[in-house]
């Protein structure tokens, strides 16, 4: 049963097993060879060119153009990066975790260094792409903008791809680069080198290794009945009216939701019934635009009939099969986690395997949360990134604020002391690094490391977000008359 | 009767602090308890790493510098806001000129475009000028929302101002000096400091327009606060410090101005003995 969404996932399969080893303490039980592949110097290649229209600082743009067409030493960039002295770090500010973490362990190393930290705390990504974006409406070019470093992903990083507002393909040439897969040639550098089907061209590097996992309220469900598929958690639902909800789209957590049942669903569909030629599950890894309407409807309908079904029994429907009721559908990851917290549902999921754990120990979650295996074979991995601006006042220190960060050091008291999981490629560290990786993992609450990489599987290209969440805001949200087919038609046609 | 009253609105008015207090102190507190079933300083003995309070209280934190700016940019922009809306209000109160529903509308018009169209706009503006992510660039900001409620306020107060006394007190001989000092601040003092204590307020709770102008650089405790709470999640112990530490200022400044607020102003004392 578990194994027959992988027949169907040829190339998800393949890609999930590297994937898999990506991901936090995933190998590290396992033998290992001890080899690092050693550092090719990269070859003295031709940069690309900064946006011209911007007020470029003369010595900063000398030292890209070195840097990144490889004729520039390290030492160099440190050097320059002391001189500059300072470099500022946009990061989303919420967590009280992170935020200790940079204070605590960032700031004083880059200091020894002779490089303050300033980390700049926003109430969201969105906001350092802003100042990005009107400092280059102003005209400020390399050297004259305010933002050194950005974490970033998804449509923040997508903004300011099209804007042509990124330093450029840096990624491969910092030292840290050794401990990442980035040849494009190289099936296991898709997750490095693509931000949720955005190709990254190396001007940005991997800094948080996010994978989409469950937890129950063991209090009230007991882990024996917990969903392990989508077909488990619609029989719970009507078992359990209520006591279920997902966060609604746009939101990252929700959109995650509803693409993982989309997959889910379509693979079940397919698998059920000999559809001739029906697209293969492959067409989720791809551009969305590349496939006719009907296609995309068919590929997406099951999926979305799964969603409305199950309305009736989620929170605040009405719990009577095909009338929907009033369903609650939270803003935000947090409220899906305060609603197991206040135990009106039994299931939530989040980004980071050792959520669970974390929010265990704030007080946020009961001590009776487990982790569960939900959905088999489809817990989406992905990572998020570090981006230089192309108009970053220190390019120097932000090159070495990024190497840092992608230190085996900074990256292990990442993971211990705040639980985030480490993004290096693990295959790349010694048998030594990876025990000390795993001494250092925090407690996954249920499920274990096996676990995660058996069931670990690709994210969606990034072309679906979009349709999803409008599909979902028409079809789900908004109860449209039309027939699925022919709001997809219009979705498609007025993008 | 009347002490029933006064109780009763002891209550509504202190019971949001109450569940704030109660809320910073909690480590895990859910719905249905009443109370938190484990308090802050049973957990932070365990805690690997700062909880609650003992966060707040970090330097990681940086909820102090938070505040102290937040309080120096209501200051700054309550005094620059005064200084540009009062003569603005004066003459609106008691002048009569063509264009005068004009210049009111425009002075009322922050108040009928977004905030966010407005910081957007003037994010790109504060670049061009150079103030982007300074304090007093997020001040000058500030002063362009805040400008409405001050007008309106002033306009009303100013109103209530009869110019017969002051031209009285001209007829016998007080410079203009003297009337302000002695005559139109004394008797407006209360309107302006309710007026203050608005654009003090507005100001210390402004989140879009701080983060676009400041670039985030300019943290006050708003921001900090919004950074925490902007997804939607619970009143966990940190947002809740943070809450009570952004009501501080403007519970202080109401203590402090409460005499100005319910003075009523004797003239005859106010008069220069000569």
């Amino acid at each position: 049963m578990v194994k027959r969404r992988h027949v169907l996932l040829p190339r998800a399969w393949a890609l999930s097993s590297v994937l898999s080893a990506a991901l936090v303490g995933v190998a590290l039980a396992q033998a290992a060879s001890d080899a690092i592949p050693a550092v090719t110097p990269a070859a003295v290649t031709t940069v690309p060119a900064l946006r011209a229209d911007l007020d470029h600082d003369a010595s900063a743009v000398a030292l890209r153009d070195a840097f990144l067409g490889g004729s520039l030493d390290w030492n160099d960039v440190v050097e320059r990066a002391r001189t500059e002295g300072v470099v500022r770090w946009y990061h989303w500010g919420g967590s009280e975790e992170l935020n200790t973490w940079i204070d605590a362990v960032v700031v004083p190393a880059l200091a020894v260094e002779g490089i303050r930290v300033a980390s700049v705390r926003l109430p969201a990504t969105r906001d350092a792409v802003d100042v990005v974006l009107a400092e280059a409406a102003a005209g400020r070019g390399l050297g004259r903008g305010s933002v050194d470093l950005i974490w970033i992903n998804g449509d923040n990083f997508r903004t300011l791809a099209q804007a042509d507002l990124l330093f450029g393909p840096f990624a491969d040439r910092v030292p840290n680069a050794a401990w990442y897969a980035l040849d494009p040639a190289d099936p296991a550098a898709a997750i490095n080198l693509f931000d949720l089907g955005t190709p990254t061209l190396l001007r940005s590097i991997p800094w948080f290794a996010g994978q989409y996992v469950c937890y129950v309220d063991t209090a009230r469900l007991p882990l024996e009945r917990a969903p392990r598929n989508h077909a488990d958690l619609a029989e719970l639902a009507r078992e359990r009216p209520g006591r279920f909800t997902y966060v609604r789209p746009p939101d990252y957590i929700g959109t995650a939701f509803v693409q993982q049942a989309v997959v889910a669903l379509y693979a079940d569909a397919v698998a059920g019934a000999a559809v001739g030629a029906a697209p293969t599950l492959d067409a989720f890894l791809n551009d969305a635009a590349g496939l006719a309407a009907d296609d995309v409807a068919r590929l997406l309908e099951p999926g979305f009939a799964y969603l409305r079904t199950l309305e009736p029994f989620l929170l605040g429907g009405s719990g009577t099969e095909g009338v929907r009721g009033a369903p609650v559908y939270p803003p935000s990851a947090a409220a899906w986690e305060r609603l197991v917290a206040s135990g009106e549902i039994d299931l939530a999921c989040e980004d980071n395997v050792f959520h669970a754990q974390s929010a265990v120990e704030r007080g946020r979650l009961p001590e009776s949360v487990r982790t569960i295996v939900f959905p088999e074979g489809a817990m989406r991995v992905n990572k998020s990134f570090l981006a230089i601006p192309a108009n970053a006042p220190n390019p120097a220190a932000a090159l070495v604020l990024a190497d840092h960060l992608s230190s085996f050091e900074s990256h292990v008291s990442k993971l211990e002391l705040i639980g985030y999981p480490i993004a290096l490629d693990l295959p790349r560290l010694t048998s030594e690094q990876r025990a000390v990786a795993l001494a250092a993992s925090p407690e996954l609450r249920g499920i274990d490391y096996d676990d995660l990489a058996e069931h670990a599987a690709p994210d969606m290209h990034a072309s679906w977000v979009p349709l999803i969440d409008r599909l979902w805001e028409r079809w789900i949200a908004g109860e449209s008359p039309l027939a699925f087919g022919d709001l997809v038609a219009n979705l498609l046609a007025a993008p | 009767m009347a002490r029933a009253w006064r109780w009763g609105w002891a209550m509504v008015a202190t019971l949001p602090f109450v569940a704030l207090v109660v809320a910073s102190l909690a480590f895990r507190w859910t719905w249905p308890d009443l109370l938190p079933t484990q308090w802050w300083w049973e957990a932070r003995q365990t805690a690997r790493l700062p909880i609650g309070w003992d966060y707040v209280a970090s330097t990681a934190s940086r909820a102090l510098p938070a505040l102290l700016t937040s309080v120096a940019i209501a200051t700054a922009v309550t005094a620059l806001g005064l200084a540009v809306a009062w003569p603005a209000a004066r003459v609106l109160a008691h002048e009569r000129f063509r264009g005068r529903q004009a210049v009111e509308l425009v002075l009322l018009a922050p108040l009928v475009v977004p905030e966010l169209a407005v910081a957007l706009g003037l994010a790109v503006s504060a670049v061009q000028l150079g103030v982007a992510g300074t304090w007093w660039g997020v001040v000058a900001a500030h002063v362009v929302p805040t400008l409405p409620y001050l007008v309106r306020t002033l306009a009303a107060v100013e109103q209530g101002f009869d110019r017969d006394v002051a031209d009285a007190a001209r007829v016998h001989g007080a410079d203009a000096w003297a009337v302000f000092w002695y005559l139109r601040l004394p008797l407006l003092a209360p309107g302006v400091a309710a007026a203050a204590l608005f654009a003090f307020l507005l100001s210390a709770h402004l989140v879009v327009l701080t983060v676009l102008v400041g670039q985030g650089r300019v943290e006050t405790t708003a921001v900090q606060l919004f950074a925490r709470l902007g997804g939607g999640a619970a009143l966990d112990p940190v947002s809740a410090a943070l809450a009570l530490l952004l009501t501080l200022p403007g519970v202080l400044l109401l203590v402090l101005l409460d005499g100005v607020l319910r003075r009523r102003v004797d003239l005859r004392g106010a008069v220069p003995r000569t």
